[in-house]
């Protein structure tokens, strides 16, 4: 008999549903914790979402010590010394992240500051990492490109740290959380979380667990998407891609991270367009780069984008384009509500920049030069954009 | 008996450093009469070489040089010029303007402007006569400071431009020198740098320049001197105490930058006043020239005779840094000047690391209100050593490095001057719009909203027109080009605003203010201009195209802007203006930039993303070719 051996973590505990604040308290006490700080975005508390999350706690055992409501859409270490100095100051045990990823990540930095009675990160920025548990971290995405920040990642100040014990305790998705989004914030989180599994799915290490992981929420996100487009400010709709966005990201998180992502993001470093214009934008020059280089495509991205029946229709040697066409077409829906990334009008030196700073970042396997490909590649048409009677998509 | 020049020669030097040859041009008469001079023709005989999406350091980078047709007249504060290139800090378009005896000796060797093109071998200085030019071997002076270099080059000519080590070690933010002024923001002294050049040298007073029209020159001229030397801030507190008269006057408006503009005002700011100064240091003239308004003082300083810094060096590397010893502040002016580095992006760039060492991002010694170590890492950012090689990339890479994005005081990358906007609304929206990033030239709103009362700081209402009306003028002004600082006397002293008090002035500008705009004159400039080319001057209409002028020139930039990739997203403040209250404010205050943003993109005919329409280019005709 074969033994596969293989690494899955997946420590958030995930509530979904209509009402799933209301274990909010349940999930703290299992944590020994009874006194949060909410670390909320601005926004979350203009739409009185804290009001909603209070309520929740009503007559529960706990109570809230207090709500920081400082944070906009940059995490920064200023923010995370104050709500830290608010922590200590409100005698908290607990933090519960109310927002998008910069309030997630300022719920992380405040955290590690708190749990290590520390007032700098300065080590972890130079490579340590948490020596022990955090205190309790329960992350509450309010639209669903926060849901994308659930995994193992703290991005603060423009630097990556990465760790286990980053990952929040329990991450809840409540319909009464989710904000109104446009159809452009709705297209960029479907685009990051369809990223996340996919890269997650094309991964070497082939973790059935993560593999599940990556297929649901491509599931989620495939019988969803086109009405959330349609409807983005529709809080019922906006729940499965949260959703989705969680269960990719964790997904990712045990894997290394996709040559797309990285070149978005250090794209974005460069030009201030967000990542997921890029990623929408690269992603087909990515997949075809892959099959030129005859690194085969897994074919499991067919049963994930398309499901059984169409996975059971298509030979095996077929399977890996068909999977990838599958997931550009998913693509392709949601880059329609986004610019394109006029890739040619970026100053050259400042794309073989990126190029250079993806290469060099932790833990990804490719070179400088096959992010350029990718580059080139992107600014050609690719030949699985035509059908066989060629004609484009 | 020397040759003479009838208002402009039009003559455009080429020089090509890597195949060591020049080139003679001519300026379309057309462009001539829509670009004027100084900055708007700078910018066109950039645009009309330039290829976009090119790397501000290698070798397609073109430096374009360029005179005012005042300049050599004898009008006063005309000796300026003006210099355009891509700048390698912000990689969008940068204009400089400079007071150095270049400019006077280049325009007097027969030249309006000169245009480098390519990349020299090895190290090479530019010598220039009414013949053209010769290249010189440069690897004896290169390493040199600012001041020995130009020693050295001035044996060669009455007039020179140079840079230092910063320039030489491709510091994003090198300036260059002339005199004893500076070329100073956005690295244009690094594109020298990358380009092998460590200076030109003119040897002018070849030729003698006469207005064309010499009678009505000398009669607008006269009337120009008189409002100048009536004017209390022209002929009163600049001419006695510098630009530093308006430290006292910021400190008590809130606009000064403290500690990394966490706060606006100090109690110890009266130590680096204008006033303090002058008495302590027993201060001199020391101007550019020709100048009637005489801002630049030097005075005797640890033993020494130094250039007094000017308010953007006292405020940044002074103030913004906790410091308020005028002798320190004077100590950090001459290493600056030595190496070639914009004073106010070093201070920026400092103030950056040390709020990020005291947050815990980088490790650092550097401290708020401790001079230790500062002069240590303007010399290392000079020379690229150690932590000083992250700084010399300025705020905005270092903090995307690094973090501290959110106290990353830089407008496009490129570090805010002397000015907190937090006080002065119309300012920060100016900052937002400037098209060469964190510049307070673009419009100078502080100096209607908080310096003479003219218009409420804090309101919004028809901030937008204010900010656009002042950023055509300016603009034209620099195309003129004359010294932005005659604005005080040719809009304060003609009668109708002399004789109005400031109240119904200040109401007018926030209530009617499309009409107080349209009544205040300038006609005094455009009258210059046409006297000087020989053009008839025609009352209020020549005044109107002289505004479109500047208009012109502001939208070619923002056009150019826009192929490198400039947008709404970069018409932007750093965060802490937009989020954050300050210690001095009695109820936090943040700039609303985005109400304001929205209508100045109309009346400057941008399209919400802040790219001009098709129909602006078409009506100012840019993009077309002249003859
Ligand atoms: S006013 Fe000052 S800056 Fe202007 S020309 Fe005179 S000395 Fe130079």
């Amino acid at each position: 008999m074969q033994t596969l051996e293989y690494e899955f973590i997946a420590h958030p505990r995930i509530l979904y549903g209509d009402c799933s604040l209301e274990e909010i308290p349940a999930e703290l006490a299992e944590n020994d914790a009874c006194k949060p700080l909410v670390i909320a975005s601005r926004e979350a508390v203009r739409r009185k979402l804290g009001k909603t999350l209070i309520r929740a706690f009503y007559d529960s055992g706990c109570i809230i010590g207090g709500i920081y409501d400082e944070v906009r859409d940059y995490a920064g270490i200023s923010l995370a010394l104050n709500a830290a100095q608010l922590f200590r100051k409100r005698g908290c045990d607990a933090f519960i992240a109310l927002g998008d990823r910069a309030a997630a990540d300022i719920a992380r930095a405040a955290n590690i500051l708190v749990s290590h009675k520390t007032d700098t990160l300065l080590p972890f920025f130079n490579g340590e990492t948490p020596s022990r548990r955090l205190m309790p971290f329960i992350f509450v995405p309010t639209c669903c490109t926060g849901a994308s920040a659930a995994g193992r990642t703290l991005f603060i100040d423009n630097r990556r740290l990465h760790s286990d014990y980053y990952f929040p305790d329990v991450v809840v998705t409540d319909r009464r959380m989710s904000l109104p989004c446009s159809a452009r914030c709705a297209a960029e989180s479907a685009i990051l979380a369809m990223d996340n599994a996919l890269w997650s799915i094309i991964d070497d290490n082939q973790s059935p667990m993560k593999n599940a992981f990556a297929h649901a929420a491509l599931k989620l996100i495939g019988d969803n998407l086109s009405g959330f487009l349609k409807r983005p400010r529709d809080g019922k709709r906006a729940l499965p891609i949260a959703n989705a966005g969680v269960l990719a990201s964790i997904a990712a998180a045990n894997a290394r991270p996709g040559i797309v992502r990285v070149l978005g993001e250090e794209l974005e470093k460069e030009t201030s367009i967000p990542a997921a214009v890029f990623i929408a934008n690269l992603t087909p020059a990515a997949l075809f780069c892959i099959q030129k280089n005859e690194s085969p495509l897994p074919g499991d991205l067919l049963l994930a984008a398309a499901g059984m029946d169409a996975y059971a229709a298509v030979p095996t040697e077929q399977l890996g384009r068909r999977g990838a066409e599958a997931i550009i077409e998913m693509f392709e829906s949601a880059a329609n509500e986004i610019p394109e990334a006029a890739i040619s009008r970026i100053p050259a030196h400042l794309l073989a920049e990126a190029c250079n700073n993806a290469a060099s970042r932790e833990m990804v396997n490719f070179g400088a030069d096959d992010a350029m490909a990718v580059l080139e590649m992107a600014r050609q048409e690719m030949p699985w954009q035509t059908h066989d009677n060629g004609e484009r998509k | 008996m020397k040759k003479e020049i009838i208002g402009t020669s039009n003559k455009v030097l080429e020089v090509d450093l890597a195949a060591r040859r020049f080139w003679v041009s001519e300026i379309p008469v057309g462009d001539r009469e829509l670009y004027l001079g100084g900055k708007g023709m700078g910018l066109k005989l950039l645009f009309d070489r330039l290829k976009p999406g090119i790397d501000p350091l290698g070798k397609d980078n073109i430096l374009v040089l360029t005179m005012g047709v005042l300049m050599g007249t004898g009008a006063p504060c005309s000796g300026r010029f003006e210099a355009v290139t891509k700048s390698p800090l912000t990689g969008i378009m940068v204009t400089g303007s400079c007071g150095g005896p270049f400019g006077m000796a280049l325009k007097t060797s027969g030249w309006d402007a000169m245009v480098i093109h390519g990349k020299a071998d090895e190290p090479v200085f530019v010598c220039v006569d009414s013949g053209g030019a010769t290249f010189a071997d440069a690897a004896g002076i290169w390493g040199t400071g600012t001041a020995a270099a130009q020693d050295t080059l001035l044996a060669h000519g009455s007039g020179a431009m140079v840079i230092g080590q910063a320039g030489e070690n491709l510091v994003r933010y090198a300036n260059i020198r002339s005199g004893s002024r500076f070329l100073g923001r956005g690295g244009i002294g690094t594109v020298m740098g990358s380009k092998n050049l460590k200076g030109i040298v003119a040897k002018g007073r070849e030729y003698k320049i006469r207005p064309a029209d010499k009678k009505r020159f000398d009669r607008a001229n006269k009337r120009f001197l008189a409002h100048i030397n009536n004017n209390p801030v022209t002929a009163g507190s600049w001419r006695s105490y510098g630009t530093n008269a308006n430290i006292r006057i910021s400190n008590a408006a809130g606009i000064l930058p403290v500690r990394n503009f966490t706060a606006g005002s100090h109690g110890q700011a009266v130590k680096i006043s204008g006033e303090t100064m002058a008495e302590k240091f027993d201060t001199r003239h020391d101007v550019c020239k020709p100048c009637a308004i005489l801002c630049g003082h030097r005075g005797t300083i640890r033993g020494e005779k130094r250039h007094i810094p000017e308010y953007e060096t006292v405020t940044l590397l002074g103030s913004n840094l906790g410091i308020f010893d005028p002798e320190i502040i004077s100590d950090f002016n001459e290493l600056c000047a030595e190496y070639g580095m914009d004073t106010i992006s070093t201070g920026g760039t400092i103030a950056w690391a040390m709020e990020a060492a005291e947050k815990g991002l980088i490790e650092s010694d550097l401290r708020f209100g401790s001079d230790e170590g500062i002069a240590e890492t303007i010399t290392d950012i000079a020379f690229r050593r150690g932590q000083g090689a992250m700084l010399a990339d300025g705020s905005r890479m270092a903090s995307k490095t690094y973090g501290g994005e959110d106290f990353a005081m830089h407008v496009k990358g490129m570090e805010l001057p002397g000015y907190d906007p937090r006080g002065a609304f119309g300012q920060g929206l100016s900052y937002a719009t400037a098209n060469r990033g964190g510049c307070h030239l673009s419009a100078y709103m502080v100096g209607v909203e908080a310096m003479f009362g003219m218009a409420d700081p804090h309101a919004l209402r028809w901030k937008p027109y204010m900010v656009k009306f002042m950023e055509d003028i300016f603009s034209a002004v620099n195309s003129l080009h004359i010294c932005l600082f005659t604005a005080f006397a040719v809009f304060l002293e003609p009668p109708l605003i002399r004789f109005t008090p400031t109240f119904i002035i200040r109401h007018l500008n926030q209530n009617f203010s499309l009409l107080a705009l349209n009544l205040m004159d300038a006609s005094l400039w455009p009258e210059l201009w046409h006297a000087v080319v020989g053009k008839r001057y025609i009352p209020y209409l020549g005044m109107r195209g002289f505004y479109k002028a500047g208009e012109r020139a502001h939208v070619l930039e923002r056009y150019m802007n826009i192929r490198e990739g400039i947008a709404k997203k970069d018409d932007t403040l750093p965060r802490r203006l937009l989020d954050e209250g300050r210690t001095c404010d009695h109820e936090a205050k943040t700039v609303p930039l985005d109400s304001m943003l929205k209508t100045y993109y109309r009346l400057r005919g941008y399209d919400e993303n802040g790219i001009p329409r098709e129909k602006t280019l078409e009506k100012l005709g840019i993009g077309k070719q002249t003859k």
